[in-house]
Parts: structure tokens; C-alpha cells; sequence
């Protein structure tokens, strides 16, 4: 399968200028940069249905249409890979192995919204990542080949804070502030970085564009199995092969898992998955056929968000599974807005009474509660994370839950007293559809 | 005869701390201390969201939160635990639906001891 984002063999591949150029690279850049209509490029990018590829999914070209409206100037580009989502690698992966791809995105972006500054902020805990992508910036840059008048471009290092990943907390820590997310309105398109307007755009996005600006909307379209085209996979240490991968959008779930991912390590049926990370709703063994699309996903209780696949074997008790997301959210929120912390706090708490063996029905019946009580008080999004996990791990593992509280837990009994101890006797590769 | 122990509950969360809710609890334990009441027993509770009327203070046995008890309310609490105070003007902002909420949560035993934190 040939890929637009990964190169063949990956690991090894040439990821130089001069490799990059040779393959075509930049020829989008040198067409829109320089004769064709930016409108021209933006009606691409809504052709070919892109959208955000941080978690969010928010259509690219409605950001960047309503960036372009800003009158200002002087406006900034942030390419976003701060990458918090924990088990995500796919931006460091890009910024590190295919840093030409990022940067011809960044300046088709740059351009289409008319902004001189672009500001890449990398994580902290990316720092090879940072460096490679540095190093290919002054290359592009002193080369003469690729054109960057007009614009100032910066790499900027951000901590390896969950919530660095929420635009506004963001743009604070980029201001050199406390990573705190802002009230809105004003959006970051309006008032965003030193008070400019600001697109925010993941790094996998605008990595997307060169091929989109070179080959069309419709071929990259019909990269996908239901013409949404491409996105990129993160399968975890759990997996036989884990890594990042190029998936078609449409793709069955089970392909992923057993034909790319190779089943599970342990050599255990996959029980269940989150099929976007720790805020993701569950899906099941049964659902596993469903193609990976953000709508189908959404349809069934779940999200695409970042695309890092976790998968949790017929070994692994829900109910632990779940307190530690809770215990994340509750470490994660800021503690800015009282409604997010009761939430959050108390659903960790919950989770740690039910696991301990301290639960009871009466318990559980809370949770929605408090769900219920935090709705629509959050700044920002990270009040909404835990809602679809908890309530889809107490719809789809009720049994696990009455396990638990009746002290009957034969998963966490197996695995010794704690529940954390790894069966490693059974390296086997097990399939998953079946 | 032993009195039954009785938890009174302080939030010691950072919204409830800027507005004192340290100096509150170490009142109440000097208080305590100086009274002889060693069957009630202070201790930090988890964030019920109340954090604009803090410091916060709940008592369940008496199916009791208090708002805004600083550390100069803190003999009318201890009066109030003994049976010889009206606490009314700490509870004038009492939000129902949380009140609800709150004593909901700790009858379902989310405060019990024992948990894995």
C-alpha cells in the first residue's frame, strides 16, 4: 500500500531536502506559493474533506477560511504538535521522519490564511523530533531552493503537560504563562497568540496538504475505502506490531488490529478498544468490524480523535482499565473551573471505592450525576473527556463493575492480589476478528 | 461513656486554600485540641464544586455544609458541634442542587476510609 505521509520503510528512509525534492516534494508549494489563486487551494482543501487530525476533527478549511477573513497585520500559524494524547507518536514521528512534508504544509497554510509568523511547538519529551525538524528548517531555509520570504518561522519547545495540548492553554504557555486554557470568545482565530488572530493546526494536518495541493481532491479522496482519504494510526506496546500507520479511512477496525497491529502481544482476544485515545468511547469485540471513520465512530458512542488505538484484552479488568483513565482526567484538569475538578476528582474517587472493594450500586448511580451536573461548565473540553469512556465502560462491562463490588473480580484474582500483575506466559500472536 | 466519633470534613482544594480553608483547618485542630474533643475528627475532603462559597465544610453526621468558614467562624463550628450554637448564617448560600449532590455521594460511601488513593 503506497502512503502519502509515511515513506516506504520509514525507519530508513532519506528524510533530506534533497531526497524530498527529488520525489517531488515542493512543487505544491511552488505552484500555490507563487501563480495559483489561494481560494483555488482552500476549495481543495474542503473538497477533500480534511479535517483536524489532533482529536478534534473540525473541518480544516472552515478554520482557515474564517483565518483568511481576519483583517489584521499580522497573523501567526501554530502547527500544533504538542501531542499529549498519551500513546499518540505519529506528529513526533512526522516532525522527526518526514519533516519536508510538515514544513511545505506549514507554508501552504501559512499562505492561505495570509500569516507571516509560524510557530511549530513541540513537546518536550520530543526532543529528537525538535531537533530533526530544526535541522531541516535551516537546511530548506539557507538552501535557495524553497522560497520562505515573507514568512518568520520558530520552533518552540512546549512542557509535556496534558493540558498544553488545549489550543488556548497553548497559547498561554507560548506567551510564556502558565498552561492554563483561556475563555472564549475571543477564539484564537480573533485574539490568539500575543493578541493576533492564530490558526492552530495540527502537525499531521497540514502534513496532509502537499499531496492534497499537488494531486487534488479527488485522489486524495479516493485514498480512503469511502472516499475520506488518510489518516494516521498509533498502535501501542500492547500490539505484536506496534507503530505508526497509514491507515485509508474506512479501513475495518479488525484490519488494523490483526493485520497491521498483528493482534495482541499476549496472545489474547482483544475484549474491547478505544479507538482515539483515553477520551473515547468503548467498542467491543462484536463491533470490531466497523470501518474506522470519525462519523461511524461518532454513530456508535465513540470518536476518531488522534487515532491512537488502545486495545484491551480479555486479561484486563475494566473496572482498573477505567479508574486509571478517571485518575488521568482527574491529574489532567487543570482545576481552573470548580465543575471540571468536582468531575473529575469524584469520578476518580468513585473508581478507586469500587476497586478497592469499597463500591456499591448506589455508588455507580452517581456517576451520571455528576455527569450531569458538569455539563456545559467547563472552559474547555477536557470537562467532556471522561464522560464518553465511563459511561460506555458501565454500559458495556456492567458485569465487571458487579464483580467488583461483590468482591468477585476472577480477572484481578488471576492476576494476582493487585490486578497489575502481567501474564507474560503466553507471547503468542493471537488474532482478533474472528 | 465514649462519644461517637464525628468527621468534619474541610476542602482542601486550591480554590477552597486561596481563600483560607488552610488556616480554617488548623484552627479547627487547635480548637479541638484545647476542648478535649478527640472524637471529632478533621480531615480534608474532595472538591464538591462549591468553590466560590468556600471554604467549604461539611459534617455528615449532622447532614451539615457550611460556606465560607474561615478560621474566625471556627468557635461557632465547634459550638455547633457541641450542641450549643445556631449555624444558619454559615449556610445562607447553600446551592440546593449541590446540597443534594453532596450528601448523595457520601451516603453512597464515597467518603468512606479504606480507598486505594
Amino acid at each position: 500500500m503506497g502512503t502519502i505521509l509515511l515513506r516506504s520503510g520509514a525507519s530508513s528512509a532519506d528524510s533530506s531536502l534533497g531526497a524530498y525534492l527529488r520525489a517531488g516534494g515542493y512543487r505544491a508549494w511552488t505552484r500555490f506559493g507563487k501563480t495559483a489563486s489561494i481560494e483555488r487551494l482552500i476549495d481543495f482543501i474542503e473538497e477533500s474533506g480534511l479535517s483536524g487530525k489532533g482529536g478534534a476533527g473540525f473541518p480544516t478549511h472552515k478554520k482557515m477560511r474564517l483565518m483568511r477573513a481576519q483583517g489584521a497585520e499580522r497573523k501567526f500559524l501554530i502547527v500544533n504538535g504538542s501531542e499529549h494524547e498519551p500513546g499518540s507518536l505519529k506528529d513526533r514521528f512526522l516532525l522527526e521522519h518526514n519533516p519536508h512534508t510538515v514544513l511545505e504544509g506549514a507554508l501552504l497554510a501559512a499562505h492561505a490564511v495570509k500569516a507571516s509568523d509560524v510557530v511549530v511547538a513541540i513537546n518536550e519529551a520530543a526532543i529528537a523530533s525538535a531537533q530533526r525538524f530544526q535541522q531541516a528548517l535551516d537546511e530548506a531555509q539557507s538552501d535557495g531552493r524553497v522560497d520562505f520570504s515573507g514568512f518568520a518561522f520558530s520552533v518552540r519547545i512546549v512542557p509535556d503537560v496534558y493540558i498544553v495540548g488545549e489550543e488556548s492553554a497553548l497559547l498561554e504557555v507560548l506567551e510564556g504563562k502558565k498552561p492554563v486554557p483561556r475563555k472564549r470568545p475571543p477564539l484564537p482565530i480573533q485574539q490568539g497568540l500575543y493578541g493576533f488572530p492564530t490558526l492552530i493546526q495540527n502537525v499531521e494536518t497540514v502534513a496532509h496538504l502537499p499531496f492534497i495541493a499537488r494531486a487534488g481532491a479527488a485522489a486524495y479522496r479516493a485514498l480512503g475505502v469511502n472516499g475520506q482519504g488518510v489518516t494516521l494510526c498509533t498502535l501501542g506496546g500492547e500490539f505484536v506490531r506496534p507503530g505508526i500507520y497509514e491507515v485509508p479511512l474506512g479501513t475495518p477496525i479488525c484490519d488494523i488490529l490483526d493485520t497491521l497491529g498483528g493482534g495482541l502481544l499476549n496472545g489474547a482476544r482483544i475484549k474491547a478498544i478505544q479507538p482515539g485515545g483515553p477520551s473515547s468511547g468503548f467498542l467491543v469485540a462484536s463491533q470490531l468490524k466497523l470501518p474506522l471513520d470519525a462519523g461511524t465512530l461518532m454513530a456508535h458512542g465513540s470518536a476518531l480523535g488522534c487515532a491512537v488505538i488502545r486495545a484491551y484484552s480479555e486479561k484486563e479488568c475494566m473496572v482498573r482499565e477505567i479508574g486509571r483513565i478517571m485518575h488521568f482526567f482527574a491529574h489532567g484538569s487543570c482545576g481552573q473551573c470548580p465543575r471540571c475538578r468536582m468531575e473529575t476528582n469524584m469520578l476518580d474517587a468513585i473508581m478507586r471505592q469500587i476497586i478497592s472493594g469499597k463500591g456499591n450500586w448506589k455508588l455507580v448511580e452517581q456517576v451520571d450525576k455528576i455527569i450531569e451536573l458538569a455539563k456545559g461548565e467547563g472552559i474547555c473540553s477536557l470537562i467532556t473527556m471522561p464522560v464518553a469512556p465511563v459511561q460506555s465502560c458501565l454500559k458495556l462491562f456492567r458485569e465487571e463493575f458487579a464483580a467488583h463490588i461483590e468482591h468477585q473480580c476472577s480477572i484481578c484474582a488471576a492476576r494476582g492480589n493487585d490486578g497489575e500483575t502481567e501474564d507474560k506466559n503466553n507471547p503468542a500472536q493471537a488474532a482478533v476478528c474472528n | 461513656m465514649t462519644e461517637p466519633n464525628i468527621e468534619v470534613f474541610v476542602c482542601m482544594n486550591v480554590d477552597c486554600q486561596s481563600r483560607g480553608s488552610a488556616a480554617t483547618m488548623a484552627r479547627l485542630k487547635q480548637k479541638l485540641s484545647e476542648c478535649g474533643m478527640s472524637h471529632v475528627k478533621p480531615e480534608p475532603i474532595i472538591c464538591f464544586a462549591a468553590c466560590n462559597l468556600g471554604p467549604n465544610v461539611v459534617i455528615p453526621s449532622k447532614r451539615c455544609w457550611l460556606t465560607g468558614v474561615t478560621a474566625d467562624d471556627v468557635g461557632d463550628v465547634v459550638e455547633y458541634l457541641n450542641g450549643n450554637a445556631q449555624i444558619s448564617r454559615l449556610q445562607e448560600n447553600n446551592d440546593p442542587d449541590l446540597n443534594k449532590m453532596i450528601f448523595e455521594m457520601i451516603d453512597a460511601g464515597l467518603l468512606d476510609k479504606g480507598d486505594s488513593a
